[in-house]
């Protein structure tokens, strides 16, 4: 009886047509707050294997063991931080220490600021206020390069070896990784020089 | 007064040691080798060895040597140079081919087209040996000496420095104010001078033009 009034059939039309709609309105927005979290999670779950790789890429207290080509002479190059970067071709390493060993009788050490390890170019260089110890000597540069084609060391800037009787200073130098032999070479600013007591 | 002289005391302590370094650095500081390169190695009983290439100069007390290549054994303290060698020393200048230099002997070899000049004579020959605390310089091989008045070729020249004087031993020859002369041994006194010959000697005048 109620319905034979037809405002009131409309207004119940209407009345069920804003339930629909309100109810469509719901599921549609519950639909996509379900897929935002989703993306959401999927999000962190990649974020969150980023950064287990980043961590990956950094590491602390490092040892690396590295060879010559004949496998006479070994570095054990030590770090405090080591950074990989450029898809694992470039390795840079703070504060590194490093001891020399030909066939397991230490021939050096040395310490520097920085390192770095260029896979492509197949180098070691290091830099900062570089100290090597060879027996009786003092070797202070502030860059040397292991260059690993060829197994030589080189180094170049405040070049300065000290014995207990000479004193050497040049701008560069370079020689054999045992550092058996040693020439030193100077520039146009100055010739290499030795003085001795 | 006690306090002056102690002042005084102390000042002069204080100067001996200033004067002491310094001239303890000065002589560390003369004694250098520079060169284009330096090749550091030990050799087998553990001494320093150098070579040096390249416009290579060493000062060493008064003395400056500079050639192309030196090779330097430190323990043994000897100095080797090869090659357009040139050593300067006091007021005289010494050049040839080859050195060998002695620093703890003061003694000194020296090889291949050698050349002495000095203020008192001028020398040349093929090997020379020099004594430099005795003041002693033996020439040999094609030894020749331009001494004050006289020039002379011989076998072997000695010449003593401090007496001012020279020996020439063996197939004597020269000349002395134009005229020639040949001896078996000659003695060149009183900074050429004087000569004093012994064995067979001719002596020939030439008549003035």
């Amino acid at each position: 009886m109620y319905f034979k009034d037809k405002k009131r059939i409309i207004f119940a039309v209407i009345l069920m047509v804003v339930i629909a709609i309100g109810v469509g309105f719901s599921i549609y927005h519950e639909s996509n707050r379900m897929s935002e979290n989703q993306n959401q999670n999927q999000n962190q779950n990649e974020n969150q294997q980023e950064n287990n790789n980043q961590e990956s890429d950094y590491l602390k207290q490092i040892d690396l063991v590295l060879f010559n080509n004949d496998k006479s002479i070994k570095w054990n190059l030590d770090s405090e931080k080591l950074i990989r970067e450029d898809d694992g071709n470039l390795y840079n390493m703070d504060k590194p220490q490093f001891k020399a060993f030909e066939n397991d009788q230490q021939i050096y050490t040395g310490q520097g600021t920085k390192a770095m390890y260029n896979n492509n170019l197949e180098e070691i260089s290091l830099e900062g206020d570089i100290n090597i110890n060879k027996e009786d000597l003092l070797l202070e540069t502030e860059t040397i390069i292991w260059n690993q084609k060829d197994d030589t060391v080189s180094g170049k800037k405040g070049v300065k070896l000290t014995s207990p009787e000479l004193v050497i200073t040049a701008q560069e130098f370079s020689g054999p990784l045992s550092l058996n032999k040693i020439t030193f070479y100077g520039t146009q600013a100055g010739q290499a020089k030795v003085e001795w007591r | 007064m006690k306090i002056k002289i102690r002042s005084n005391y102390k000042t002069a302590l204080i100067l001996s040691l200033i004067f002491i370094i310094s001239f303890s650095l000065t002589t560390f500081a003369q004694q250098n080798l520079t060169a284009d390169k330096l090749t550091f190695e030990k050799n087998e009983e553990g001494s320093n060895i150098i070579e040096a290439t390249g416009n290579v100069k060493m000062l060493y007390n008064e003395i400056e040597i500079t050639g192309d290549f030196a090779r330097f054994e430190q323990a043994n303290q000897v100095i080797n140079f090869e090659n357009n060698v040139k050593m300067v020393m006091e007021n005289r200048t010494l050049s040839g081919d080859q050195l060998t230099f002695r620093m703890e002997d003061n003694y000194l070899e020296i090889q291949g087209n050698v050349r002495l000049e000095s203020e008192e004579f001028t020398a040349e020959s093929n090997k020379m040996t020099y004594d430099r605390d005795e003041g002693i310089m033996n020439l040999s091989e094609e030894a020749y000496i331009d001494y004050g008045t006289i020039s002379a070729n011989a076998n072997q020249i000695r010449v003593i420095e401090k007496a001012n004087r020279a020996v020439l031993r063996g197939n004597v020859s020269g000349q002395q104010n134009g005229n020639n002369f040949q001896a078996d041994r000659i003695e060149i006194l009183d900074k050429g001078n004087k000569i004093e010959m012994t064995g067979s000697a001719q002596l020939i005048f030439n008549p003035e033009e």
